[in-house]
């Protein structure tokens, strides 16, 4: 309980989305935004500031997952300080990621921008990892047509990268 | 449970409202810089896929950054047209190359002769002289060169085109298996030409490995290095000695060397005049079954700079011996590394009492046998280790438990591989430790081995209740069938950084042949403990928790 009283003192801030919405959200949470962190600094805005930071860049719908996901993530233990294991783990997308990454297209693509422009790594990290194992495993044309790309290739020029890529397949 | 539920991502209906107001933004959209960073998550077939989706990512896929590593079989599929695309877009780019086949590399000079800026080649299974030969001929630039299972890798021929044709290569593997018949003769003791390219190449070398084993070893690499010139830039050296003379005569015409990775298959005991000059050695990993402990002795002596000693040793010694090489330890050492292969015999609690090297900060004591040891004189002289963070140890008992969790402050790490010793008293000693100024602050803690008796709900209770384990990741038990859905809770109050938990239950039926000290040996089967209740489990943690019902026994290297 001392913990949660501590919690409760924590100071907040106010985010501004690109739609004028107003998060208030722990500043702990919100400083796993680099780009939050820094403007923080170099604002120097006191704590009880009521001023908004404003992010013209996301929009209410994402900025209100991206909190989610800091929120979930503010209390992760800090990297271990002697680890001696070196197993290897293809598998390394935890499973509240995995869940939290089952959105439509437009919107995991949105939150690769917001995390990318927030600079928060963890979460850049897990939405780039999800898109590359959608990628894996298809063919070019099962890739296509998951992310309607539009093929510009001429025919001898298909057959050309066909070939030129073929060794890439280990087999 | 329902705060749990409460933080559970938001996924299903109300993702699915998100997508009709956000769904314009597609991957098309996204600057390529992102595109790029995601193609540099993919294995190298998706990303050659990706190549043939558009101009646009073509461009992107075949971009330098992506490609300095690639792999590449060259027995297969003979139509693929390597030179096509090492034409286009790989010239110049490659500097890392892992190939492998089992048949004749018909591809591999091709591919050599456009890579002209590797650096670092791996090769497996393919023919060691042409491969060799082709090396020379393309890789100007080539620093490092490991060659797996191929025969014939160190004829005259591949010897002489990496002399003249790859300068720089200051780093030199060579690895095989007894059952690859076809890579022996790999060296021939008669052959002085041979003998001297050989000298000549690894006299340019800092880092050499020759890693062999099987039946033919002492006919074909045993003598490899015998006829070895001074190598001063050598630096880090693996390799198998037949003879511990050999040995001796080999140490100081490497008067550099720093790091010392070897085997020993037999050795005549040294006359005690055998003398060796002071060596600069800091680490050293000995693998041997001499007849005595004379030659360890002998060799410790001289390393006065040695940070890091590591001993496995296949035959009998006496506790009597042991004793000797505790005490012979050089005063500087950090690393220690002991595993006797369940091979000494009449060893006593007194042959542990030697001082250890106080800034010890690694300490593995692994396979010590069917002793009835229970480490009490060893305690007296590790807490002078106050720096001591991982700790390994073949034995433990209901007195050692609690000391080693309350007297070394800087301990993360306590893998006790052999438990059955340990009664219900050693786990109910735990409940009532106060937190003191030498407390140790465990992120990993293994108990292997333990008796399903000792080991129950209520032990597991009062090992999360000492103060010892409040910052613990990692907790790995075996054996315990005994313990039920029931304990987890108390895990999860006493440990709340968790992230991993793995409680194995040893099976008998499927213990493996081989000797314990090869890792994955030993056979385990599944826990009772329900896979709701493990799941219900980490749902009470903020963060991600793994659980496992098993895992494979502890088998440290330093």
């Amino acid at each position: 309980s001392q913990l949660s009283n501590q919690r409760a003192a924590m100071p907040n801030i106010k985010l501004q989305s690109s739609d004028n919405e107003i998060f208030e959200v722990e500043l702990e949470i919100a400083k796993q935004s680099n780009t939050i962190k820094t403007m923080l600094e170099d604002l120097s805005v006191s704590d009880d500031s009521d001023d908004p930071v404003p992010l013209p860049n996301v929009n209410a719908a994402i900025l209100k997952k991206v909190i989610a996901w800091c929120t979930h993530h503010k209390d992760d233990p800090p990297p271990v300080e002697e680890d001696e294991y070196k197993e290897r783990r293809t598998d390394d997308i935890p499973t509240w990621d995995l869940e939290f990454m089952k959105v439509d297209q437009g919107t995991l693509f949105e939150i690769i921008l917001a995390s990318n422009y927030l600079d928060i790594k963890g979460l850049l990290d897990v939405a780039c990892k999800t898109v590359a194992n959608m990628i894996k495993g298809k063919s070019p044309e099962e890739i296509r047509k998951t992310f309607n790309i539009k093929c510009d290739f001429t025919a001898e020029e298909l057959e050309q990268v066909r070939k030129e890529n073929e060794w890439c397949e280990e087999k | 449970a329902a705060g749990a539920e409460s933080t559970r991502p938001q996924s299903g209906s109300e993702s699915e409202q998100d997508s009709t107001s956000t769904s314009h933004c597609a991957i098309e959209t996204l600057p390529e810089v992102l595109l790029t960073r995601i193609l540099s998550e993919l294995d190298q077939a998706s990303r050659g896929r990706c190549a043939q989706l558009s101009r646009r990512w073509h461009r992107l896929a075949t971009q330098p950054q992506l490609w300095r590593k690639i792999r590449i079989g060259f027995g297969t599929s003979s139509n693929v047209e390597l030179t096509v695309s090492f034409t286009s877009f790989l010239r110049d780019v490659v500097r890392e190359i892992d190939g492998y086949s089992m048949t004749d590399p018909q591809k591999l000079p091709q591919v050599l002769a456009a890579s002209v800026n590797l650096t670092s080649l791996r090769l497996f299974g393919v023919n060691g002289d042409s491969a060799l030969i082709a090396v020379g001929r393309s890789c100007h630039s080539l620093q490092e060169l490991s060659v797996s299972h191929c025969d014939n890798a160190l004829s005259d021929d591949a010897l002489s085109s990496l002399l003249t044709g790859c300068p720089r290569l200051s780093l030199m593997e060579i690895l095989g298996k007894w059952f690859y018949r076809t890579m022996i003769p790999l060296y021939s003791l008669a052959d002085s030409q041979n003998r001297q390219l050989l000298n000549q190449l690894v006299a340019r070398l800092a880092n050499l490995s020759f890693d062999f084993y099987g039946d033919d070893l002492e006919d074909n690499c045993g003598n490899l290095l015998h006829f070895i010139p001074k190598c001063p830039k050598l630096v880090s050296l693996k390799f198998y000695v037949f003879d511990f003379s050999e040995l001796l005569d080999l140490l100081p015409r490497m008067p550099n060397l720093e790091k010392l990775e070897v085997s020993c298959r037999d050795a005549a005991v040294p006359s005690s005049r055998s003398r060796i000059p002071s060596l600069p050695l800091r680490r050293l990993s000995l693998s041997c079954g001499f007849n005595n402990a004379t030659p360890i002795l002998l060799l410790l002596r001289c390393l006065p700079q040695l940070r890091s000693f590591r001993l496995l040793y296949y035959k009998n010694l006496t506790g009597r011996e042991v004793r000797d090489i505790l005490q012979a330890l050089p005063a500087g050492l950090t690393q220690l590394g002991l595993d006797f292969c369940n091979k000494v015999t009449a060893l006593d609690e007194s042959d542990l009492s030697a001082p250890l090297p106080t800034g010890l900060r690694q300490l593995l004591m692994q396979q010590f046998g069917d002793s009835n040891l229970k480490g009490l004189r060893l305690m007296d002289t590790l807490f002078n280790c106050s720096g001591l963070s991982l700790l390994v140890l073949d034995f433990c008992c209901d007195d050692l438990l609690p000391a080693l969790l309350s007297r070394l402050p800087r301990l993360r790490c306590l893998h006790l591989t052999n438990c059955s010793r340990l009664t219900r008293q050693a786990w109910a000693s735990l409940r009532t430790q106060q937190v003191v100024a030498t407390t140790a602050e465990l992120q990993n803690f293994h108990a292997e081995k333990c008796s399903e008796s000792s080991l129950t709900d209520e032990a597991v209770a009062d090992l999360c209740a000492s103060p010892a384990v409040r910052g613990l990741r990692r907790l790995f038990l075996s054996d315990c069938s005994r313990l039920t859905a029931a304990c987890l809770p108390s895990i999860a109050s006493g440990c709340p950084q968790l992230t991993h938990l793995a409680l194995h239950i040893h099976d008998e039926a499927r213990e493996s042949p081989f000797p314990v000290h090869r890792p994955g040996a030993t056979g385990y089967k599944q826990h009772p403990i329900s896979g709701s209740d493990f799941q219900a489990f980490c749902a009470g943690f903020d963060h991600p928790v793994r659980v496992e019902n098993w895992f494979r026994p502890t088998f440290f290297v330093l």
